[in-house]
């Protein structure tokens, strides 16, 4: 009798104990994995990858006025490189900037200004008069919308050597280059290029949503959930 | 008989309740354990704390390398640093207001940190080749602290290294006189990691006190 009832209590003591331990420690194991899991996949928050500092540049712009990085910090800015003569078999990236100038006009910022910038790569051609001639053609809103252009050696420094668009200019002076876009954000981070074309519009709009949202939001305690969200983003590797 | 089976069960009892004492103090250390190796995990893969008073830039892409003449009487690349953080200013040494002030909060930031200084480098680089030679350079900077490290490059390297950095410069002519010009200058310091990727920047005019303390946030 005694012996059995000290059976009783022994069971009554160890299992319970053993299997509140037990979910215990599977709690404790995946309650956090799980919420990484969920995270990851599922991404509440969407980020755009920071992916380098961007060129620091001095250009000329279609009034002779200089234009540098500087001036634009605290701007999200839309680049895009291309010559006035460009047409085909160059692919022209105009038409995808005159649409992100519709979609920006349309779009509370939040008081974030957002800037698009035309880097010429032909200082030569394309002269003062002609960019704005240019951006008389394109209908562009010169609050908004810069044209510049630098000397070849700048140029190749900033355009090829700091945002990664190569190009070369044949023996009848034609530029050849893959058509591109760059947004850099407010603190002069390089955050996306698009090396498609025309189909990109969409995915430039969506980003731009982004970072200005990130811009917006990230302050205080969200900016850990934020920069959380950086970790789990697949960047291009280097 | 009966004492026999008493004592046999307060045996019982006892072992029983010393195994459960056991069972909860091995518990208590898993958890403590677990709670532990998390927050390394934490520290270590988790995101790196923000800077308070600089700006997260976090890049994935590195700064090219590069190798400039140096205060240290040798060329010297950055890849020399490989394991520090660098805090990369440009300046130069004829710079009237801006670069004192930032040389001698990054000095001061230097001895804030005490020992924690010794994984990372000050670097200056200076935008104004043309007047400022090494050993001016080497004058220049030992009034703001013994650490600092001068680099001097080409006109040419210099645009290039700067431009990496998405900082410019340009001359500003106040005479005739061909050396009368003052440096408009980029004034950011920008903290590299130690694979050289931008991790934080830091605009004019944040204290010595808050460097220190950033620097010492974002180094891990």
């Amino acid at each position: 009798m005694n012996i059995t009832s000290s059976r009783a209590m022994r069971k009554t003591l160890d299992p319970l104990n053993s299997k509140k331990l037990a979910l215990l420690w599977g709690g404790l194991l995946t309650i956090p994995l799980l919420a990484v899991i969920v995270f990851a996949v599922a991404q509440p928050i969407k980020v755009v990858p920071r992916i380098g500092l961007a060129p620091g540049f001095i250009f000329t712009d279609m009034h002779g006025r200089q234009l540098t990085n500087e001036d634009l910090r605290g701007q999200i800015v839309i680049y895009n490189f291309t010559t006035t003569s460009c047409e085909a078999p160059c692919i022209d990236t105009a038409p995808i900037m005159q649409a992100l100038q519709e979609f920006v006009k349309q779009l509370d910022t939040g008081g974030i200004p957002v800037t698009l910038v035309t880097i010429s790569l032909d200082p030569e051609r394309d002269t003062p008069e002609r960019l704005q001639a240019y951006a008389r053609r394109l209908n562009a809103d010169p609050a908004r919308w810069h044209f510049v252009t630098g000397s070849p050696e700048r140029l190749k420094q900033v355009v090829g050597g700091g945002f990664e668009l190569y190009y070369t200019q044949d023996e009848h002076g034609v530029f050849h280059f893959a058509p591109m876009l760059a947004i850099v954000d407010g603190n002069g981070i390089l955050r996306a290029r698009y090396k498609r074309g025309l189909e990109d519009v969409a995915i430039a709009e969506r980003d731009l949503m982004l970072m200005l949202e990130e811009a917006r939001n990230s302050s205080g305690a969200a900016g850990l959930v934020y920069e959380a969200a950086h970790l789990f983003l697949c960047y291009p590797t280097y | 008989m009966q004492t026999d089976a008493k004592s046999g069960l307060t045996s019982q009892l006892e072992r029983s309740m010393r195994r459960q004492s056991l069972g909860w103090l091995g518990a208590a250390l898993i958890v403590s354990m677990l709670i532990a190796g998390g927050w390394s995990l934490w520290s270590w893969l988790g995101p790196r704390p923000e800077p308070q008073y600089g700006v997260p830039v976090n890049a994935s892409r590195p700064i090219a390398d590069f190798r400039l003449d140096s205060t240290l009487g040798h060329p010297v690349a950055l890849s020399d640093f490989a394991g520090r953080y660098l805090v990369v200013y440009f300046g130069y040494t004829t710079c009237p207001d801006i670069c004192p002030t930032t040389l001698a909060d990054l000095g001061k930031a230097e001895k804030l940190l005490g020992k924690d200084a010794q994984r990372m480098q000050m670097l200056f680089i200076t935008v104004d080749p043309e007047r400022d030679s090494v050993e001016r350079m080497r004058d220049y900077l030992a009034f703001f602290g013994p650490n600092f490290i001068g680099l001097r490059g080409s006109l040419q390297e210099t645009e290039a290294i700067a431009s990496q950095f998405g900082v410019v410069y340009q001359k500003q002519y106040h005479s005739a006189s061909a050396t009368d010009y003052l440096m408009d200058h980029s004034a950011a310091v920008i903290v590299l990691d130690p694979q050289r990727r931008p991790l934080v920047l830091f605009p004019y005019g944040v204290s010595a006190e808050q460097l220190a303390g950033d620097l010492r946030r974002v180094m891990r």
